[in-house]
Order: C-alpha cells, then sequence, then structure tokens
C-alpha cells in the first residue's frame, strides 16, 4: 500500500512537472542554455568595443539597451578617440570636393583614392574652418556653419551671426577637453559702409560653442592685429594664426593663440632665424602634433628650416632642414598665404611628408632631399583627420536635456 | 626530476587537479603573486575555472614556453588556437581574466573584436548569448538613426 501511494505520488509529481514545463513554454528549453551562459565583464567588454572601427559601432549599439548604453556613454566616446591607431589625412578641397587617405599609401607614393560626400550636395560653397576628433567645421558664404561628422553621417547646422559689413574674415575650430566642447572662432574685420577707410577696420570675434549651442560676441579684441591665414591651426588646446600688424601687409610679424577652453588671446615670437628683414619666408604649419614655422631660403639652393614650438620649455626648436632642388617649387612659395602640414612616416627611415596646397613632397629621412612629388589638385594641405563617433547633435543635445 | 623544477598543484572548481612547473604556471600574474607572497599551501585553488578550460590555458602556456619555438610556429598555434566555438572562447576569457594574464586576454579579446566586425546586430547576439531587449520599435528608430551603416 505504502509502496502504491508514493508511486502514485511519484506519478504524479512527473506529471506535474512536465505540465507546469510545458506551460513556462520558452523557458523550459532555454533554461539549460541560460544556466551556462557566460557574462563578460563589463570592462572586458568595453576593451573589446573600443577596438572596433566607428561602422562597427554603430551596428552594434542596436544589439542590446546595455551595448547601445555602453558605446554612447561620453567617457566610451572619448577613450575611442584616444585609440586610434592609424593616421589618416585629410585634404580639404577648395572646390568641395574632400579627399582623405591614411599616411602609409601616401609615403609609397599611391594616389589618394578616398573622396567624401558632403553633407547635402545641394550646398552652397563651402570653406574649411577646421578639423578635430574626426569632426569637420565648414562655413559657406550665406554663413551657415556645419560641424559634421562624416565617419556617422551627423551633423549640427547652425548660422553664424552678421554683425556689419565684413571686409575680409579668418576663423577656426577646436576641442576644448576639459569641458568635452568644440568651438568655432570667426573673427571678422568690419567697415561702416563700402566706402569706408580700410584703416578703420573693426574687428568683431564671433565664438560659437557646440556644448552649449550659443554664440559670444567680443569688440574690443585683436585691434591692430591681422591674421593672415584663413584658417587657423589646432595643436595641443589653442587655434593659431600668423598674423601681420597691418592690413595688406604678409609679412608674418608673430602667432596669435586661440585658447579654446579660457577663451584667451596670446601671441608667440617668431624663432630667430638671423635676417630680420625676411620675415615675409615664415610660413605656419603643423609638424604631427606639434605647432610648427617653416623658414624657407630661397638664394641659391633652396631650403627650408623646420621649427616645432615645445609648450613645455617655451621655446622654438629647429627640428631639420629640407632641401628643394634647384628652381624647382620656388613658384609655389610665392603664395602670400598658405599654411603646410608635415607628417613623419612611423618606418625606420622617418620619410617627411610636406603638404602644401594642392601639392605633396616627400624627403629622404636621412638626406632631407626631395624624393617625390605629386599633385593633390584643388586640395588645401592636409589636416590630421581621425575617424571618431563623436555626435555633434548629441554634444549639444546634452545640454538641453 | 631535476630538484630546481618546482612543481605547483592548480585544483579547478569541478575538483581536478593539475600538476604544472612553477616557471610555467606564473605567467598567470595571480598565481605569481600568490607564490612571491608565500601564501601558496599544497594546492592553489581555482574557484573560477573548469577543468575543461584549464586544459586549454595549460596547453597555451606550455605552447608560448617552449624553448627555441619561433615566432611563426607561435603565430600558427595562436591562430588555430582561437579557432573555438563561441561558448570556449568566452569561458577562456574569463579565465585569462581571473588568472590575469595579459598577453592571453589581449589575443582572445582580439579575436572577438574580428568576429565582430562585419556581423549583423542579429549575428552578434547569437555570438554573445544576448537578449535583444529593444521592443520592435526602438530597434526600428536606432537602425534607422544609422541605417547607412547596415548598407
Amino acid at each position: 500500500m505504502f509502496s502504491f501511494l508514493s508511486f502514485r505520488d511519484w506519478i504524479h509529481q512527473v506529471i506535474h512537472t512536465i505540465l507546469l514545463k510545458f506551460i513556462s513554454g520558452y523557458d523550459f528549453i532555454f533554461t539549460p542554455l541560460s544556466t551556462t551562459e557566460i557574462i563578460i565583464p563589463n570592462e572586458i567588454l568595453t576593451d573589446i568595443l573600443l577596438r572596433l572601427p566607428p561602422k562597427s559601432l554603430l551596428k552594434c549599439m542596436s544589439v542590446s539597451k546595455s551595448w547601445h548604453q555602453l558605446i554612447s556613454s561620453p567617457d566610451f566616446v572619448k577613450t575611442h578617440l584616444k585609440l586610434k591607431t592609424d593616421q589618416p589625412v585629410l585634404f580639404p578641397g577648395i572646390n568641395g570636393k574632400y579627399k582623405f587617405c591614411s599616411l602609409t599609401p601616401l609615403f609609397n607614393k599611391q594616389q589618394i583614392a578616398q573622396e567624401l560626400a558632403l553633407i547635402d550636395s545641394s550646398n552652397l560653397k563651402v570653406f574649411f574652418v577646421g578639423s578635430v576628433n574626426g569632426l569637420i567645421c565648414l562655413c559657406n558664404y550665406a554663413r551657415e556653419t556645419y560641424i559634421w561628422n562624416p565617419t556617422i553621417k551627423k551633423s549640427k547646422k547652425v548660422l553664424y551671426p552678421k554683425l556689419g559689413t565684413s571686409f575680409y574674415n579668418k576663423y577656426g575650430f577646436g576641442y576644448d577637453e576639459s569641458s568635452d566642447d568644440y568651438k568655432a572662432v570667426f573673427v571678422d574685420y568690419n567697415r561702416n559702409s563700402y566706402n569706408d577707410d580700410v584703416s578703420k577696420l573693426k574687428t568683431v570675434i564671433s565664438i560659437y560653442s557646440l556644448r552649449t549651442d550659443s554664440w559670444t560676441i567680443l569688440h574690443d579684441e585683436l585691434q591692430g592685429v591681422f591674421l593672415l591665414n584663413h584658417s587657423g591651426k589646432f595643436v595641443n588646446g589653442k587655434i593659431y594664426w600668423a598674423a601681420s600688424t597691418r592690413i595688406g601687409n604678409y609679412d608674418v610679424y608673430n602667432i596669435i593663440s586661440f585658447d579654446v577652453a579660457e577663451e584667451t588671446w596670446g601671441s608667440l615670437e617668431l624663432p630667430s632665424c638671423g635676417e630680420v628683414n625676411s620675415k615675409f619666408k615664415f610660413k605656419l604649419g603643423v609638424v604631427g602634433s606639434d605647432l610648427s614655422v617653416m623658414y624657407t631660403c630661397y638664394l641659391g639652393t633652396a631650403t627650408s628650416d623646420v621649427w616645432i614650438w615645445k609648450d613645455c620649455s617655451v621655446s622654438w626648436m629647429k627640428l631639420f632642414t629640407i632641401e628643394y632642388p634647384q628652381n624647382t617649387v620656388l613658384v609655389m612659395f610665392s603664395a602670400l598665404i598658405f599654411t603646410f602640414s608635415i607628417h613623419l612616416s612611423q618606418s625606420e627611415k622617418g620619410d617627411i611628408l610636406l603638404s602644401l596646397p594642392g601639392l605633396i613632397m616627400i624627403f629622404d629621412g636621412s638626406t632631407k632631399m626631395l624624393e617625390h612629388t605629386a599633385d593633390v589638385e584643388g586640395c588645401n594641405p592636409a589636416e590630421t583627420y581621425a575617424e571618431s563617433i563623436v555626435n555633434p547633435l548629441m554634444i549639444s543635445g546634452k545640454n538641453s536635456a | 626530476m631535476s630538484s630546481s623544477t618546482k612543481f605547483l598543484t592548480l585544483k579547478t572548481c569541478d575538483d581536478k587537479k593539475f600538476v604544472l612547473d612553477e616557471a610555467i604556471a606564473v605567467r598567470s600574474q595571480t598565481i605569481k603573486n600568490m607564490v612571491e607572497d608565500d601564501c601558496v599551501s599544497n594546492v592553489i585553488p581555482l574557484p573560477n575555472v573548469d577543468s575543461k578550460t584549464m586544459t586549454k590555458v595549460i596547453e597555451y602556456w606550455k605552447k608560448h614556453s617552449e624553448e627555441g619555438i619561433s615566432k611563426d610556429m607561435l603565430m600558427d598555434f595562436d591562430k588555430a588556437f582561437v579557432k573555438v566555438h563561441h561558448s570556449i572562447l568566452h569561458a577562456l576569457i574569463l579565465a585569462a581574466n581571473f588568472l590575469n594574464d595579459k598577453e592571453m586576454l589581449d589575443m582572445m579579446c582580439q579575436e572577438v573584436v574580428d568576429r565582430i566586425k562585419g556581423k549583423t546586430p542579429e549575428e552578434i547576439r547569437k555570438e554573445f548569448d544576448i537578449k535583444n531587449d529593444f521592443t520592435p520599435e526602438e530597434e526600428e528608430e536606432i537602425r534607422k538613426e544609422n541605417a547607412w551603416a547596415f548598407e
């Protein structure tokens, strides 16, 4: 009797269990799986995701809520920026056609293949304001300013205020790491009417902050200072322009800097290169991630001394002198306003790539002699450009949220 | 057995014991610290690692400790070593993390990175055993936002 009862109990239990499992449906099927499921700790997952290129990350964002949250967090975006391994460069086109390329094929004397599709093709002629952290700032003659990330195809459009009649203007774009903010600076030299004397130009500075999505207008700064290069060079938190002392004078007198975080102006003296009367031979540029000036001597064999600015020692340091074959590049250097950029190859030879408007030149790392020239038709000098997932709409969105 | 060779006994969570040359076992920073701090009694317990995973780890350690092995041979070994089912790959990541073997962890993570590249979200979910917790509407919206990435 006892055994019969227990058998009945047993049968009862089995039926009950089967029923339960049947009712709970999918859980029954998947329970064994979930017990063996391995959960990768967040720090390792972060390490894995940080190694992915932007396009893969965008796909990963739709995997799950927690992945979405992780990838769109400001910390993740910032860390991802710092881990970039290859160093692509961007060639801002004068005709609106932007090209970009990794440095390795350029050093290997290959042609630039990739071209960026502009934000929208209906756009008016745009000029290049600057580029940092994968964001490109553009402006057109209707003063529409775009902060654009071509990698993730996102852009923010703002209108840059028109205050008076601009005789000419200069601009720049930079990053303030302390508040994770991007700023565009426009310097307008205004006159009251078209007939006004150019000596009475008034300087108006407009600064746009992406984070606060607002403009600051300043009236009394940079009086008597004339910035030369159109687009300032952004280096280590500051935007730099070569400057002269009067309008129409293209001799570089000193270098003017704008601190993006503090919004303060400063100036740098040029390195002393001997001849006092030949400052027109100075050009402003960037070597890797250092501010640089190039002092070009036209007499006899043409050479350029390349100096870099060292913030730590507050002084200029002569890096090397490059040598041009006679009479070949002098035409290029007669252009009144241009900037340059220099990239050094990571290889043992340490070749030097000099980027000028429409032209790149490669110099042998040991002899510093010109080895190769290539046209980059219709393009300004290369800018460092690393693909990123920085979303311009998120930066300004965070403030209003 | 040479007198200079010291052996350690490692015990995995499923109570299997592995006797291993100390010189090889200290590829794990965790074990190395224990040895240096003199907290090694007879058996080192590895509560987070099962025997199946530990066998793989030891296979890796032994190969990487082989004398005179060429770089190319190691590369071929590594390539074959990471070609495992994702559940084993993930178990190895957890083991490498617990044992604190940075070189091995880095290699396994890179394998996961390579597996994610070029995959669709569905394929990634499968790879990681991740449940899709978006509502269809939410998922559609996120997809639309970055539609070009799926082209």
